[in-house]
């Protein structure tokens, strides 16, 4: 059977568009039927959730009742493939987002003692000026460089070596 | 049954028989893709900027609301704020429905009408409506239209009431077309400027032998325009956007009202003039967009994206069908003997012109929308008319170079549809991200909002972020390619 010329050149027009529109309605009807075909990545926790810079599901988790202070698993490719487990506000610095701070302090997650000291200098550890500038204003005191992060990927490591 | 004219019958000679399998194909899939875009809509909640200040307004009284937009500067708008405090008052308080409800609405409307506009008739016609419609959905002029709302998008209303002029004015004459064209126009150019093209789509459409309404009917809407300028002019003083109004495009950056002030305070013609070339230009070939010459600028720093030249392929292509189709009709064209697929071209051309003066303050993509839909209109009904003319045989490797062309235009067509919608999906993100941050932003700037202001802010926060939550971002294949549609 052969096409005419035509009617191929009115095919060729329909195809692209023709997958383009059957993409996009698989994306609504899945996502409908409760798949998610072509997602990207979706937060399973507090500390995903502030990693990947997504605050209204960091609130959302929030207030379903997730601790901000309380570690949990965290994909390699949200922080770090070295950095697994982290709390929420510790995963909140590599969203290198200042306003997701001050969020997390709004919500109580972040006390004015020690645990803002230690944040500050993982603030330091990776070089986020503006995070370390608003946790400790009056410069950093007792952080010594490198110690901070090392602190979080230790737990990661020591999380693996139980395994 | 399909009839198809051969070259000699030349284009635009429509065939007389109607497959009505065509027009039910046509409807069906401009409802699917309107439903599919839909479905993208509903994630984007009530935007924060440009509707919470909004909706605060139209908790005051009708007649507060009305009079002071009868009396304020620079715009006159009364019906897009009678439009929006009447799904307030409908909605009683469950705002996301009614307002992303009337959105989806909306775009299933034109959809639709941009079928009932085109016509679709063969087998053929509805395998390039599709084409038709990407154009429409897939224009840059397009994206202002689903991606804000006010909260809702009032240039959507004004595109869906150009096409339903559009459909009435190269329609037959009914007694009631007289009617529903006054209607039209008040709705229209109280709404926002460029509904004042209600009036150039009705007079345009006469001029190219269009008989949707009566003389009587036409010189009535003469008469409402010249109302119009009246009321805005001499009556309520209103007058029109000057330079310090807004930033707006120029060259290969954007000025601030300070700067437009310093650069064409003394004399602001040739900025408009530029206004005015540019807006056009930037519907015929997507360069500039928004008054900025985007793609030179990365052309001359030697970074063009891929991005830029499929925008730049696609819309060339179109216009370059539209081209085709004018010098294939230049003899009726000249000697005014019009088919209605001549007259939906020529006053794609009409509104082009006139939207792009009506854009004369100050550029943005969205404005361009009117245009930017009837160029989907030109460009389906130039390409309908343009295939069957085609020979019905090539050589191979022509016939083969010829489909990979078309394939590589429509490809170019689909990534900016898919661009439109992730485009959306993206914006699902950020509108929730700034709600989250509403109140401190707030702060920030010292804003004290009053008890009941406070509820409303709080209502529409915990309905973008607890109550409608995100949809899943999206990451498909090759997704740099759509990244800057």
């Amino acid at each position: 059977m052969t096409i005419r010329f035509p009617v191929a050149i009115a095919l060729a027009l329909l195809a692209p568009i023709g997958v383009a529109t059957l993409v996009m309605l698989t994306v609504a009807a899945g996502e409908h039927t409760g798949a998610t075909p072509f997602a990207g990545l979706i937060p399973r926790n507090s500390a995903e959730a502030a990693g990947l810079g997504r605050a209204a599901e960091l609130l959302r988790f929030l207030k379903a009742g997730q601790d901000p202070r309380a570690v949990y698993s965290v994909r390699p490719e949200i922080l770090s493939s070295a950095i697994l487990r982290a709390t929420t506000v510790e995963a909140a610095m590599w969203s290198r987002q200042v306003e997701m701070i001050k969020l997390l302090e709004r919500e109580g997650a972040i006390d004015s003692g020690e645990e803002r000291t230690a944040l500050a200098c993982l603030a330091a550890d990776l070089k986020i000026d503006d995070v370390v500038e608003h946790l400790a204003p009056d410069g950093l005191i007792g952080c010594e460089l490198g110690q901070a992060l090392a602190r979080v990927t230790a737990r990661t490591t020591s999380a693996g070596s139980q395994r | 049954m399909t009839s198809v004219p051969t070259a000699a019958e030349g284009a635009a000679q429509r065939p007389e028989a109607i497959d009505r399998r065509a027009i039910w194909l046509s409807y069906a899939y401009a409802l699917i893709a309107g439903l599919a875009m839909g479905h993208f809509l509903l994630g984007l909640p009530i935007q924060l900027t440009d509707s919470f200040g909004n909706m605060l307004k139209l908790s005051g009284s009708w007649g507060q609301l009305l009079y002071g937009e009868f009396t304020q500067n620079a715009y006159l708008r009364p019906l897009l704020w009678a439009h929006l405090k009447l799904i307030y008052d409908l909605s009683d308080g469950a705002y996301f429905t009614w307002f992303r409800g009337v959105h989806v609405v909306q775009v299933l409307t034109l959809a639709v009408l941009y079928v009932a506009l085109v016509r679709p008739r063969t087998l053929l016609d509805a395998a390039v409506l599709p084409f038709g419609l990407a154009v429409l959905f897939g224009m840059h002029t397009f994206a202002g239209t689903i991606r804000e709302a006010f909260p809702i998008n009032t240039f959507m209303t004004i595109l869906i009431l150009c096409l339903a002029a559009a459909i009435v004015a190269l329609g037959p004459y009914r007694w009631w077309n007289d009617i529903v064209a006054t209607v039209l126009f008040v709705v229209a150019s109280l709404t926002v400027e460029t509904g004042l093209l209600i009036w150039v789509i009705f007079a345009g459409a006469a001029l190219v032998g269009g008989r949707g309404l009566s003389r009587v009917g036409l010189a009535g809407l003469m008469v409402l325009l010249a109302g119009y300028f009246y009321i805005r002019f001499v009556m309520f003083d209103v007058g029109s956007p000057g330079l310090v109004e807004r930033s707006s495009g120029f060259g290969f950056g954007v000025l601030d009202p300070d700067d437009l002030v310093a650069r064409f305070g003394g004399n602001p013609i040739p900025f408009y003039l530029y206004n005015i070339g540019t807006s056009a230009m930037s519907v015929l070939l997507s360069e500039p967009t928004a008054g900025v010459f985007r793609v030179t600028a990365a052309i001359g720093r030697g970074d063009v994206g891929v991005q830029m030249i499929m925008n730049l392929v696609a819309t060339m292509s179109v216009t370059a069908a539209l081209a085709a189709f004018v010098w294939r009709r230049r003899t009726e064209w000249f000697a005014r003997r019009f088919e209605r697929d001549d007259r939906l071209v020529a006053l794609f051309v009409i509104v082009l012109i006139a939207n792009a003066v009506i854009s004369y303050p100050y550029t943005k993509d969205v404005i361009m929308s009117p245009a930017g839909a009837f160029f989907a209109v030109a460009g389906f009904v130039a390409l309908r008319n343009l295939i069957p003319a085609l020979p019905s045989r090539l050589a191979p490797e022509t016939a083969a170079m010829a489909v990979a062309a078309a394939l590589i235009v429509s490809g170019t067509w689909a990534v900016r549809v898919i661009g439109t919608h992730l485009n959306l999906r993206t914006g699902a993100f950020v509108e929730r991200n700034e709600w989250v941050y509403a109140e401190s932003s707030l702060a920030d700037e010292g804003i004290v909002l009053t008890d009941s202001e406070s509820q409303l802010m709080r209502q529409l926060r915990d309905d973008a972020i607890f109550v409608h939550p995100p949809p899943p971002p999206l990451d498909p294949p090759l997704r740099a390619l759509f990244a800057s549609q």
